[in-house]
């Protein structure tokens, strides 16, 4: 069985049209992380403590009146929602910015205890982050980032050349970005396993990417052939097409059954997924749609070789 | 069969054989229901370094991470209070109970504890915050005390307090008397005052009103409503209060609370002592203590914890209560004071009792952390992570599923686009996870949560190396070559992107694996195992497969 067995599309051709969709999806990205203030970071960066309760009767009629109680310990406004099947009762509830020491969750759930004597519940999990250690992982987290992207420029300049060391991290970026926006406008949280995700996307279109430039460098020192550079790009997308669509699909029909698995549940695993999904296409299509064009345009200007 | 081939063979045998023999004790634990495993692990603890760990997000337990505080100590204890807190906390884990504690020290201030398993979470808490910090304080005389109510009184009043470097004349000493008289009507009073102030609503309490107004009487002691405690520790800490005892000569004592509190009529009274602030007897004399029930005396019934000190502390303990009999002698656990009876009689065999209303937990909790010692700094905890355990097991399940799902639909893809091929990078596949589970094992890493996301990404990834030679080998037959040249020239081609682009991830998984903490550390390795084998399987298990396949160049097809 053979998909793709010969196919020729234009992809280079296309490279505009390309860039535009990529510019609508960065700036939807930008725009909506200007309107929220930043990324909505979890309290693994903020600091601050998350619970999880599981009441034996049913409480989402209840958030209110949770809501209002915490409220009135002085703690703020907490973020109180039910998380998993309806049927599972389950509450999550989160301070974030605060709670220096322990004292946080066990005033919580003693302040419940106290008001919902009638409906006991059981601690399902519980984590307190400290702001000092918040802050540290932000900035690990940041310098995380900003050093793979510093370690990849140079890792493919040496092994390939400069203009395409360029063009992998300017996909990267792109990748990047447009995950963290997808977070950004449905208002996930980013916590630390997404950092992880977007280091291993990073990772995963880093791969892909450099799959097309083997091809390309391949292609482009066969000094029989009389294809322009951009011919030549375009062959060499097309040619290494079935696998990229086969591996990208086998690490999506992975990711997906895992998001399927933990859809319902409050577990990071959902966010870690989702980050996952987008990620993976993005950075399949950055491959062709980005990184190729990007050398291109290099090429006009200071021809490669 | 050609020499290379055999010298492969062996390779991938002697892999598979290590993998096996590093699995084993692993699949030994965990094939045991659960009962059984805790008697197998009392039997034979260093299983637990050969195994791979189940982490806590799987299993439920209890993960904290907590920071000294150096800036108590002097330049030298600095030195060594991170090995000395981390021993101090090491003895009190062991009294906890939990099966496979572990202890980490990080940087150098900071210590992680883990507690897989572990149910009450209170108690954890409890035993491994506390300072523990024990002393033995004698009361200050009630005239002493009255003195130091008196001189709070006129420091906050803004009134010249009494001097005690000045010459002691008769109007002073009269004017004590009086002061005194005026004292203990006060005391009685002040209950009524109390009703008054509250019927004016909260507004009152922040005003900073003359101390002695928050007093009453408790049996023999002074008390404040417990509400009012916060008001109360502001005016003793104000600096003007404090200059005021001092230039009364009461600098050499200090107020504190009591631990229990009590109440009368509606409202909660916390008791307040004065004790001399040099303290007799210091807790590092402690030689063991035991909770238990009090067998007699006023307390019978209820829980207390026994104390006995070493040959030095019973001797100084004895000189003590021999020299003060008839005083009261607080003890005092992190500056609070638990209980202060009075001395009837010296006591020489270095024995005494704590008791004040704890229940089970809180006597053995307390008992513990004085057998372990006092931790030489204040400890904060500045990370808390609790699992119950029937999420963790809902986790274990789902990523259990989740995985044998991916694993089933990625295999039967590879059989139906490559056929035989296919068959082979199925099998390599299955060889990669229990490769990737066997490194794990072997390193005695931890399985996560994330660490399952990352086996169920690797399941997705691990064929990418296949397909890239799969399709270069369809591209070199389809220019005509024989199945044999299309074989190796597909292999040779792609093992330079392989190579490549698995670098590259693996570059950035190693930056994950040196900034990630706990959870994110398993994803990590996870991550790098899962690349280190997935190169392995595809470059050399699956060539294998496909050189028996096809043999030597006679062959005419290939199934792929």
């Amino acid at each position: 069985m053979e998909i793709f067995k010969s196919v020729q599309f234009n992809f280079i051709g296309n490279r505009n049209k390309a860039f535009v969709f990529s510019g609508i999806l960065i700036l939807a990205s930008v725009v909506s992380l200007f309107f929220h203030k930043g990324p909505n970071y979890a309290i693994d960066f903020l600091g601050g403590t998350v619970i999880q309760l599981q009441f034996e009767k049913a409480v989402n009629q209840d958030l209110g009146t949770i809501r209002s109680i915490i409220t009135s310990l002085g703690y703020g406004t907490p973020e109180v929602k039910t998380v998993g099947r309806d049927d599972q009762n389950t509450i999550q509830i989160m301070v974030k910015r605060r709670g220096e020491g322990t004292m946080v969750g066990e005033q919580i759930r003693s302040a419940l205890s106290v008001s919902y004597s009638h409906n006991p519940y059981t601690l399902l999990r519980e984590e307190l982050v400290g702001p000092k250690i918040g802050a540290e992982l932000q900035a690990s987290a940041l310098i995380a980032i900003a050093v793979s992207l510093v370690a990849i420029i140079i890792y493919i300049a040496v092994r390939f050349n400069l203009p395409f060391g360029v063009a992998a991290v300017v996909a990267l970026f792109h990748d990047t970005l447009i995950t963290v926006g997808a977070f950004s406008i449905l208002n996930y949280e980013i916590s630390l396993p997404i950092i992880a995700a977007l280091l291993t996307i990073i990772g995963y279109s880093l791969n892909d990417t450099i799959v097309v430039f083997d091809r390309i460098r391949e292609n482009l020192s066969d000094s029989l052939s009389k294809k322009s550079f951009e011919d030549k790009c375009n062959q060499s997308i097309n040619q290494t097409l079935s696998r990229t669509i086969i591996t990208s699909g086998t690490t999506l029909a992975a990711v997906v059954i895992l998001y399927g698995f933990f859809f319902r549940s409050a577990d990071i695993i959902k966010d870690f997924s989702f980050a996952m999904l987008v990620g993976v296409a993005i950075g399949t299509y950055s491959s062709i749609f980005v990184a190729t064009p990007v050398v291109i345009l290099w090429n006009k200007k200071w021809p490669i070789r | 069969m050609s020499k290379n081939a055999l010298i492969k063979i062996l390779v991938v045998l002697i892999v598979f054989g290590l993998a096996v023999w590093y699995l084993y004790p692993t699949v030994i634990l965990y094939g045991k229901p659960p009962d059984v495993r805790t008697e197998y692990l009392l039997k034979n603890p260093d299983i637990l370094k050969k195994v791979l760990n189940v982490g806590l997000d799987l299993q439920g337990g209890m993960r904290l991470v907590l920071e000294i505080d150096r800036s108590t100590l002097d330049k030298d204890a600095q030195k060594d209070v991170l090995d000395r807190a981390y021993t101090v906390i090491e003895n009190r884990i062991n009294g906890l109970g939990v099966a496979e504690p572990t202890i980490q020290k990080q940087g150098s201030d900071r210590i992680i504890v883990e507690l897989p398993g572990l149910r009450d979470e209170t108690a954890a808490k409890r035993v491994i915050g506390s300072t523990a910090q024990l002393e033995f304080n004698l009361l200050r005389e009630p005239a002493e005390l009255q003195r130091a109510i008196k001189v709070i009184d006129d420091v906050l009043a803004g009134k010249k307090t009494e001097d005690a470097t000045a010459v002691d004349s008769m109007d002073s000493t009269a004017q004590k008397r009086a002061a005194e008289t005026e004292k203990a009507r006060q005391l009685f009073e002040g209950a009524e005052e109390e009703e008054t102030k509250d019927s004016l609503g909260a507004g009152e309490k922040k005003k900073l009103l003359s101390f002695s107004e928050h007093l009453i009487a408790l049996g023999s002691q002074i008390g404040v409503r417990d509400r009012n405690r916060a008001v109360i520790d502001e005016i003793l800490s104000r600096r003007d209060v404090r200059e005021g005892l001092e230039r009364a000569g009461l600098g050499g004592s200090t107020f504190l609370w009591g631990h229990e509190t009590q109440k009368q009529g509606n409202s909660v009274f916390r008791p307040l002592y004065y004790v001399k602030s040099r303290a007799e007897l210091r807790g590092d004399i402690i030689k063991d203590a035991r909770a238990q029930i009090a067998q007699g005396g006023m307390d019978a019934g209820q829980w207390e914890v026994n104390l006995e000190m070493n040959r030095e502390g019973a001797r100084k303990f004895s000189r003590i209560t021999g020299a003060n009999v008839g005083k009261f002698l607080a003890i005092v656990l992190d500056s609070t004071v638990y209980s202060a009876p009075q001395i009837r009689e010296k006591i020489p065999y270095g024995r005494a009792q704590i008791s004040g209303s704890f229940t089970a937990e809180e006597a053995k909790g307390l008992a513990i952390v004085l057998r372990a010692g006092a931790l030489p700094a204040p400890v904060t905890i500045i990370e808390k992570l609790t699992v119950g355990p029937s999420l963790g097991q809902d986790s274990i399940r789902k990523g259990v599923f989740a995985s044998l799902v991916a694993f089933v639909v990625i295999v039967l893809f590879m059989v139906i686009y490559y056929k035989l091929s296919g068959v082979f990078a199925d099998i390599a596949l299955l060889f990669n996870l229990v490769l990737v589970m066997a490194a794990m094992a072997a390193v005695n890493a931890t399985l996560t949560l994330p660490g399952i996301g990352g086996l169920i990404l690797n399941i997705g990834m691990a064929v990418d190396a296949n397909v890239l030679i799969f399709e270069r080998i369809r591209e070199e037959l389809r220019l005509g070559k024989t199945p044999r040249s299309a074989i190796d020239a597909g292999y040779s081609r792609a093992f330079v992107t392989i190579m490549d682009s698995n670098i590259t991830t693996l570059i950035t998984a190693f930056i994950l694996l040196w900034v990630g903490t706990g959870p994110l550390k398993g994803f990590a390795i996870t991550l790098i195992f899962g690349i280190i084998a997935s190169l392995f399987t595809a470059l050399f298990v699956t060539r294998l497969f496909q050189d028996a396949a096809v043999g030597s160049s006679a062959r005419k097809r290939i199934s792929i």
